[in-house]
């Protein structure tokens, strides 16, 4: 079946995933500028939990409400609400609903098994977004900005609904963190 | 590379900044690290990419999954800033160009001699100085930049972890990793 079909199978189909991801950023003259590694488990709708291993430590939990980033090293949690978060990126696709995502993209199947999805809500602060689907999940989510910087996030040890517990989006803050309200992301107006 | 240890802050020297002689420094380098900001109850987090030549520098600003970057690029007298959805803003200084499209207001041009354990040289002010001649405290214009680590990066000693408050702004800075450009 097409990629665009798949791609909704993966979102009627997978209500939990969990695994391992490396995420390379590179520049507009393709050098990589930073390579993080770590694990994730995902719920829909719109429960995720990142953690960056390497190389600094980052925790970042979508509790269907509200997103808390917590830094270890710099010793801080940043929290918005998630709606009000601009373009996350790979783990907010990843765990949204297929609805959801046809308001904000259009969707195009790229060469081989790539999706193409351009946003058509100015919101989302990225410009090209593509997907490569493998056995019906994403295995690869590219997102491309405008500063000609690409981000992209690469799964692995993928487990299809595994058994989640709902407490495992729950964030408590550390007690030698500093919590802030995310207020203005940069580049906000 | 090897780690300085953190000295403590009790035991350093005070000067006055004229009188102090910093460290050596480079004029052109790359770093990569992490940066928290905060501005009253809000700030944000990102990962930080920031190149410096004598005439120019670049500051990569990137958010949650690299999302909402900012790039803001330097030469003599003007300053550019991109974000992710393809917006440009440009000023005469980075501070100028920061407060306007963020409302932080960032002494950027400062934290280029800071980021290095130098004195902004046009400013007079306070320093504590540990061992080796390296700084602990700094305070310059109502800025006070407290250092928290140092590492050796060919034969400069540079900072691994420094933070610069002044009333309600901090800025956090741990950088993983130095690189001197040729």
């Amino acid at each position: 079946s097409d990629p665009v079909s798949t791609l909704e199978s993966y979102f009627s189909e997978v209500e939990t995933l969990r695994g391992e991801f490396l995420q390379e950023t590179t520049d507009e003259a393709g050098t990589v500028i930073e390579e993080a590694e770590g694990t994730f488990v995902i719920a829909r709708p719109q429960r995720f939990r990142w953690h960056y291993e390497t190389p600094y430590e980052q925790l970042i939990v979508a509790d269907g409400e509200r997103l808390w980033v917590y830094d270890v090293d710099l010793r801080q949690v940043t929290v918005r609400p998630l709606d009000r978060v601009l373009g996350v990126g790979a783990a907010q696709l990843l765990s949204g609903e297929f609805e959801a995502l046809t308001e904000s993209f259009s969707i195009v199947a790229g060469e081989g098994d790539w999706i193409r999805l351009e946003p058509t809500d100015p919101a989302w602060d990225f410009q090209h977004v593509r997907l490569l689907l493998e056995d019906g999940v994403p295995r690869v989510v590219e997102v491309r900005d405008d500063i000609g910087q690409s981000v992209r996030m690469r799964l692995s040890a993928l487990e299809r609904n595994p058994e989640v517990p709902e407490a495992r989006f729950d964030f408590e803050p550390p007690p030698e963190a500093d919590v802030i309200e995310d207020g203005a992301s940069a580049g906000e107006e | 590379c090897a780690v300085v240890a953190p000295q403590p802050d009790r035991d350093g020297e005070r000067l006055a900044v004229e009188d102090w002689a910093p460290p050596l420094a480079p004029d052109a380098w790359q770093l990569q690290g992490r940066t928290a900001l905060r501005v009253g109850g809000d700030g944000a987090t990102a990962s930080l990419f920031w190149r410096e030549a004598p005439d120019r520098y670049r500051i990569d600003l990137r958010g949650a999954f690299g999302a909402g970057a900012v790039r803001v690029e330097g030469e003599a007298d003007q300053v550019t800033l991109r974000t992710g959805d393809g917006s440009v803003h440009r000023a005469g200084s980075a501070r100028e160009l920061v407060r306007a499209v963020t409302g932080y207001d960032l002494p950027v041009e400062y934290l280029r001699w800071w980021v290095r354990a130098r004195p902004v040289p046009w400013l007079g002010g306070q320093v504590r100085v540990g061992a080796e001649g390296l700084p602990q405290r700094l305070e310059q214009e109502g800025w006070v930049v407290r250092y928290e680590g140092f590492t050796e990066v060919g034969e400069y000693r540079l900072p691994q972890r420094l933070e610069v408050s002044r009333e309600d702004v901090l800025v956090r800075l741990v950088v993983r990793q130095w690189e001197l450009a040729e």
